[in-house]
């Protein structure tokens, strides 16, 4: 770990964490190592308890000593006895060997009793063999084993090893002249001597070997005994200095949290202005994420440089280069391009020498803080406004009373300047209000609230009082009271208003006491007020009727109306109603009156405002003026009935009149319709254009014919009657006409008298009764009309034709028949008849003389 | 292009006939009826032409009566000297009508309309459409 590079450390965070963690393992793994490699005397893990051993032996000991007792059945020994003390003694001494080994607990003394061990070991062997006596008795290979065993095991240097060969030797040989032992073992000498070499020899080498190896152990151990104190040693330090590098990883971490979450957005530059660092908030007003910028440098990204660096800039590259920090606000370029003010604060990074190794910067984004600045600015400019404007004085005071604004209007008002402001306010109020005024403002001060209206005389400079009302309220500055605020209202005017109002209604109130008629106020069903003229009418006096029921003088019919009226008037409904009633006067009698109300206000609740007039006298003149009414009414009806009779009379007169008029000038028509009889004219008109072509010397003679009937016609038709000769000739011709028309459809026969020829006939009579039978019958060559034309007796001519009725046929006016008939009645000759039989229809012309 | 010729006058009947042919001799005469009996008979036993003069006195009734009795949508131009009446229900039924003695002009000007002029008249007639003219 080397400087102070604290980004580093933020960034690499706990990587010492982990290296300290490797070699504390290391350390720990050699420390295990060490312990188990403890004491240089032994190398293998369970000999290293020379105790264990010893307890091995004895047992082993012991439990060969046992074993031998049982192969000692085959070899038969005068020595039995002496055989048998030396096993149990070997085995008391073996035991008690182990026994004093264990209660002394020292690893030399463990050793020596060890060794002890042994000796008994090869001592028994040796007098077991030398008492069995042969010569491969197995004592010698358990000897053998024994020394073999004593030498690999008994970590001796070389020197212990010669000084233990010869001091065994010592005690062998010279047991071996002790008398009995010499005779036993004379005879093995050889095989002793070579067995007990080549034992001592193996022995030898194999101690040897293992000496060798225990040395290289021992170098080993020693070595790494060395490295491991050297690095327990460099551990602890290791250790210390990790103890305090955590303790300043975690300070870093604290910072780091802060930088990670605090408002303000950070970032971190080396020396070189590059980008090392830079925290979320950044980001967030920048754009730029840390890959965007990390390793960037700074005036290539977030400041690069545009065609004239700010002043602010170049000043904060200066003092940072100076080794100080400036403080102050940058316009900045967002990511997209957008610029905002941010409040900056740029320090210097040192090392622990002092050098300059990075920069922090720390911005907030003020575009809102100045937003808002700009924005209280502005409401408050539009207060002051808005005070300046008003016509009612505004003041503000601190809390000494002193004012502190006053706005136009007040200033005024008042007659005073902006040079007054600062002194007391007291001194625009009358001196009597000074103490009220005081302890007024005490409460606004205290409660805060905004109080009600207070009212006090107010001085001008000049020394003039007028009457006014203030509103006042505490002026609270960051939390505290820092004064009072209000509103002075001119009463001068208000008052003026209200000595007005009093005179009106005094005047009011006097023409109502005046009226003629009665006034009354009703409210909540009783009498609130009445008037003078009331009093008289009803014969109370005021006295008497305040605060009574209204009922208690109506005729009880009227209650359920009035009360109606009364209920919907108490719920504000405003609404007029004029109707009669009758009430009770003081003496009981009834008198009608017309009651006029309307609802209104009394002592600001609704009531019905109600003007009573006695209607008495007017009821009378109502009464003769209907009987007078009702009279003429009478006689207004005869009238018109007579009117109506006499125009009725003039109207069906006059329409007579008309009429007749009418059927005159429609006979007139009909007679010269008749006449000129289009119908025939055209038809026969029609057929003559036919002939013409067809037949011409037809058509010659049609036309002929045709002339004469219209020739006859013209000379006849003013006259009544004709002579039945004339008549006759022109039915030839018409009949000529009719047969070149119809041909054999038609058959009329003329069979009269000559001397009949005489009377007289109404002209056209016979041409229109026979236009009529050839109209209403059906006429075919298999079915002809037949007409035949005779007179019947003096006076009648008859013509008839048989009857074949068409279906249908055209509404007809009837005219024809009509008018022959009126004709006749006009010559004062009787009617002509016509009838229909079975089979015929006959129709019978009167003739004249 | 048919025509058929409903008139109880022969001369006036035969008059129809020739102005007829002298407008156009392609013109054929199917029938020249004379009774509402008649008429009828063969309409009821024919196809429908393509005009009918009709005229309004029959032998046997009044030519509305036929069609009490058919059924017929040909266009009709009724002849007839004066009928004040009926001349008031032709114009009312949107009928054509030609006044007697037939001229020459007018009926060139009904030919025309109802066959040479390519729209179809067809003006289907039952019973009751004449109602009105009549009595009952």
């Amino acid at each position: 770990m080397q400087g102070n590079k604290i980004f580093d450390i933020l960034k690499n965070g706990s990587r010492i964490n982990t290296n300290l963690a490797v070699t504390n393992s290391s350390t720990m793994k050699l420390k295990e190592m060490l312990a188990v490699n403890r004491d240089p005397g032994f190398s293998d893990s369970w000999l290293t308890n020379q105790l264990y051993i010893l307890l091995l032996l004895t047992i082993g000991g012991t439990g060969i000593v046992l074993f031998w007792q049982l192969l000692d059945q085959y070899y038969v020994s005068q020595f039995e006895t002496q055989l048998k003390w030396i096993r149990i003694t070997t085995i008391a001494v073996y035991l008690l060997n182990l026994l004093i080994a264990v209660l002394r607990k020292s690893p030399k003394a463990h050793k020596q009793h060890l060794i002890a061990g042994f000796y008994f070991g090869t001592l028994f062997c040796s007098l077991m063999a030398v008492f069995t006596g042969a010569s491969e008795s197995p004592y010698w290979f358990g000897l053998f084993f024994i020394i073999v065993a004593w030498f690999i095991i008994m970590p001796y240097n070389f020197f212990e090893m010669i000084f233990h060969s010869l001091f065994f030797l010592f005690i062998f040989f010279t047991a071996l002249y002790i008398q009995p032992f010499y005779e036993l073992v004379y005879y093995e000498m050889g095989r002793i001597i070579f067995l007990y070499s080549g034992t001592l020899f193996v022995g030898f080498f194999a101690a040897y070997i293992r000496n060798n190896l225990n040395a290289e152990n021992f170098k080993i151990r020693n070595e790494l005994n060395q490295r491991n104190q050297q690095l327990e040693a460099a551990n602890k330090e290791l250790q210390e200095e990790v103890a305090v590098r955590l303790k300043k990883e975690k300070e870093l971490n604290k910072f780091r949290q802060v930088l990670e979450q605090t408002p303000g957005a950070v970032f971190i530059t080396d020396k070189h202005s590059n980008f090392e660092y830079l925290n979320p908030v950044f980001t967030k007003i920048s754009g730029y994420t840390e890959d965007d910028l990390l390793r960037q440098n700074i005036f290539k990204t977030l400041y690069k440089g545009s065609d004239e660096i700010p002043e602010s800039r170049k000043q904060v590259v200066e003092y940072l280069s100076q080794g100080k920090s400036w403080q102050g606000e940058l316009l900045t370029v967002h990511k997209n391009g957008n610029k905002y003010w941010a409040n900056t604060i740029a320090a210097p990074v040192k090392d622990e020498e002092g050098n300059v190794d990075g920069y922090i910067v720390i911005q907030q984004d003020i575009t809102e803080n100045k937003r808002m600045q700009q924005a209280l600015e502005s409401s408050e400019k539009r207060y002051r406004e808005l005070t300046e404007m008003l016509p009612q004085t505004v003041y503000e005071l601190d809390l000494n009373g002193n004012i502190k604004y006053m706005n136009q209007t007040g200033m005024q008002k008042f007659g005073v300047t902006r040079s007054y402001w600062g002194q007391s306010a007291f001194n625009l109020i009358a001196p009597e209000d000074h103490r009220r005024m005081m302890e007024n403002m005490k409460k606004s001060l205290s409660d805060g609230a905004q109080t009600r209206g207070n009212e006090y005389t107010a001085v001008t400079t000049d020394g003039k009082k007028f009457p006014v009302m203030i509103f006042a309220s505490a002026l609270m500055e960051n939390g505290k009271v820092s004064g009072t605020r209000g509103i002075v209202l001119d009463m001068t005017e208000h008052r003026d208003m209200e000595n007005a109002l009093h005179k009106s209604e005094e005047k009011y109130r006097t023409l109502i006491e005046n009226a003629v008629d009665g006034i009354i106020i009703t409210q909540h069903g009783k009498l609130k007020f009445v008037n003078r003229a009331f009093c008289e009418l009803i014969q109370y006096s005021e006295k008497e009727l305040l605060d009574k029921p209204y009922k208690n003088y109506v005729v009880q019919e009227d209650h359920r109306m009035m009360e109606e009226y009364h209920k919907r008037r108490m719920s504000g409904e405003d609404f007029q109603t004029m109707y009669r009633s009758r009430i009770y006067k003081k003496d009981g009698t009834l008198m009608e009156v017309e009651l006029n109300a309307r609802t209104s206000q009394y002592n600001n609740e609704p009531a019905a405002f109600i003007i009573v007039r006695d209607i008495t006298d007017r009821l009378k003149a109502e009464e003769e003026l209907r009987i007078a009414k009702s009279k003429l009414e009478a006689l207004n009806q005869n009238l018109e009935t007579r009117i109506k009779e006499s125009s009725q009379k003039l109207t069906e007169a006059n329409t007579q009149l008309i009429r007749l008029q009418k059927e005159n000038l429609q006979s007139q028509f009909e007679v010269l319709r008749q006449q000129v009889n289009p119908h025939f004219l055209f038809n026969s008109l029609n057929v003559l254009t036919s002939l013409i072509k067809l037949e011409p010397d037809l058509a010659e003679k049609f036309t002929e014919h045709l002339s004469k009937v219209y020739r006859y016609v013209l000379e006849n038709k003013d006259n009544d009657l004709v002579n039945l000769q004339t008549e006759l000739d022109f039915l030839d011709a018409y009949i000529f006409l009719l047969n070149i028309r119809f041909m054999d459809k038609i058959d009329v026969r003329v069979s009269i008298d000559d001397d009949k020829k005489e009377l007289k006939i109404l002209p056209l009579a016979l041409q229109l009764l026979i236009e009529n039978a050839i109209k209403h019958n059906s006429m075919s060559k298999k079915n002809p009309l037949r007409i035949d034309i005779y007179v019947e007796n003096e006076n009648t001519l008859t013509v008839e034709n048989n009857l074949q009725e068409r279906e249908s046929h055209m509404a007809s006016t009837g005219v024809g028949l009509k008018n022959i008939n009126h004709r006749y009645s006009l010559l004062e000759m009787p009617a002509p008849q016509f009838y229909k039989t079975d089979t015929k229809f006959i129709a019978r012309i009167p003739l004249a003389n | 292009m048919r025509v058929v010729i409903i008139e109880d006058e022969m001369y006036a009947a035969k008059r129809l006939e020739n102005m007829i042919r002298e407008f156009d001799p392609q013109i054929e005469i199917a029938a020249w009826l004379e009774s509402v009996e008649e008429s009828v008979e063969w309409f009821e036993t024919n196809d429908e032409p393509d005009l009918i003069f009709l005229d309004i006195h029959l032998e046997d009734d009044l030519s509305f009566a036929i069609f009490e009795k058919v059924r017929v949508s040909s266009p009709i131009v009724f002849t007839t000297a004066t009928d004040d009446l009926a001349i008031k229900a032709f114009t009312m039924k949107g009928i054509d009508f030609l006044h007697k003695p037939i001229v020459g002009d007018e009926l060139k000007a009904m030919l025309q309309k109802y066959l040479k002029s390519g729209e179809d008249f067809r003006k289907p007639i039952g019973a009751g459409f004449f109602s009105d003219i009549l009595d009952k």
